[in-house]
């Protein structure tokens, strides 16, 4: 598991036609958009570039699962040449104190601006069938997603209050995050965020999109009032003889293949229950997820063109 | 400008319904972009001044205001790295505009043969791509869909809008 990877810039646009990056049901998806991410993002960073693009770069703290136990990787780096094994990632014991961190001891490689990226041997090899990867947790810092904006009500416009000063601030880069910055500014209260299952551990604030039900567990959208009605099986069926926009049948493929609502689903809970299939790694990231021409926005309008089956 | 909970720029996005306060934008016969906002005061501000312009003032209640995180890619959903991470890299960079002025929205539609954005059947809708800082970085966005399954039978389904931060559309009503 341990080594480091010669990245090139063909290789990472070989790696974005790979199943796994674009099948979000794909068990190794989110791990292996993840690590292609990471890689474009240490190609540009990377110091240590040979002629033909190739480049080691800086390795993030991630946990993993090695025979059935969670280890902790510390965030680590170091200056490569190409082709040349890594400096062994080093485990740092579970528990609070094995996040990955400048601190710490543990014998690992001292934590320095640099380039590096996992060899993941198991991601290279095409196919499935292999083994369960670990799992790469993103830790963006922190801070409460926004309230989605249709399923929260107040948002709607209202009268306009006292014009502010201007933009605030000034802006720096393009619109994305500074390097190393996957923390963000804006929400505060990070600590509010927790996600809990009723019977699983709690989840760092902010690790990543989430799915309808983690938002359902959230209290951010409401429970489905019948979430019994899919172990029922009973199917909604198509209000014949609509068209155009009363219909609204333009929807994905894979959540036309998903079939009609159940019986006593609500329209958020089938949008949300289709999205939850497709993206079982988390579809959530922000407001514009459920908002107006978003995927879950139009598998919920759809809902519409049915109806219950008059038996 | 604001940040988003994963770092990204904030814009505020506002959308006019022709449905009352209380109704399902989803329920909307008719559905138009206003353009988007460095503040959500201002964005509000704009819907004062439009909700007494021709054809908004028959749905006062029907502007809708959400935040929007520019240069994320909305597509696939769940998306939380910044799209100059995932398109950019060696020899591909984007420019930079400072400060941010103007976003360009990439969009889909999945377009009929013969038909174009003007002549679309209006049953379509529109899928988001996502808001980006440049052209350049919208036109790789679209780039890297044009081969997904959802997309790739529509090539000619994509669109780029250009829209000024802060300026709305239909200042004069519809």
């Amino acid at each position: 598991m341990s080594g480091k990877t010669r990245i090139t810039e063909a290789a990472l646009r070989a790696l974005m036609k790979d199943d796994r990056y674009w099948t979000p049901s794909h068990p190794e998806y989110r791990a292996f958009t993840g690590w292609v991410g990471d890689g474009w993002k240490s190609l540009g960073a990377s110091r240590t570039r040979t002629a033909s693009g190739a480049a080691v770069v800086h390795v993030a703290g991630y946990e993993r699962t090695r025979n059935g136990t969670v280890e902790k990787v510390r965030e680590h780096s170091r200056s490569g040449r190409e082709g040349e094994a890594a400096t062994p990632v080093v485990a740092a014991p579970q528990g609070p104190a094995g996040r990955g961190g400048p601190a710490g001891g543990g014998g690992g490689a001292p934590i320095s601006p640099g380039p590096g990226i996992p060899r993941r041997p198991d991601l290279l090899r095409p196919g499935d069938g292999g083994p369960l990867i670990p799992i790469f947790p993103r830790i963006p810092g922190g801070g409460l997603l926004r309230t989605p904006d249709r399923l929260a009500p107040g948002r709607a416009g209202g009268p306009a209050p006292p014009l502010e000063a201007g933009p605030r601030g000034g802006r720096s880069g393009t619109g994305g995050r500074g390097q190393g910055g996957r923390g963000g500014a804006a929400g505060g209260a990070g600590g509010d965020d927790d996600d809990r299952d009723e019977t699983g551990p709690r989840r760092p604030a902010g690790t990543g999109p989430r799915t309808y039900a983690q938002l359902q567990r959230d209290g951010v959208v409401p429970r489905t009032p019948d979430p019994e009605a899919a172990s029922r099986g009973r199917r909604m069926e198509r209000i014949p003889g609509l068209s155009g926009k009363d219909k609204a049948n333009d929807i994905p493929s894979w959540a036309t293949r998903a079939g009609p609502p159940f019986v006593g689903e609500t329209r958020d809970g089938y949008a949300g229950r289709l999205m939850d299939q497709q993206f079982p790694q988390g579809w959530y990231a922000g407001p514009r997820d459920t908002g107006s021409r978003s995927a879950f926005s139009q598998i919920r309008k759809s809902f519409r063109g049915y109806r219950i089956p008059r038996d | 400008m604001e940040t988003s909970a994963y770092g990204f720029t904030l814009l505020y996005a506002i959308e006019h319904f022709e449905i009352g306060e209380p109704d399902d934008p989803d329920d909307a016969e008719e559905h138009r972009v206003i353009g988007v906002f460095s503040s959500e005061a201002r964005a509000k501000q704009a819907i004062a001044l439009l909700s007494e312009k021709r054809g908004f003032r028959r749905w006062p209640g029907g502007f809708r205001i959400c935040e929007s995180d520019v240069d994320r890619l909305r597509y696939p959903p769940g998306q939380i790295h910044a799209a100059q991470e995932i398109l950019g890299g060696e020899g591909v960079s984007f420019p930079v505009q400072d400060p941010l002025r103007i976003v360009y929205e990439a969009t889909f539609l999945r377009l009929r043969a013969g038909e174009t954005f003007d002549t679309y059947r209006d049953d379509l809708l529109p899928t988001a791509i996502g808001e980006f800082s440049s052209h350049e970085l919208a036109e790789a966005a679209v780039e890297s869909l044009k081969d997904h399954e959802d997309f790739r039978d529509w090539p000619d389904g994509f669109r780029i809008t250009e829209r000024v931060i802060d300026e709305p559309a239909y200042p004069d009503g519809y």
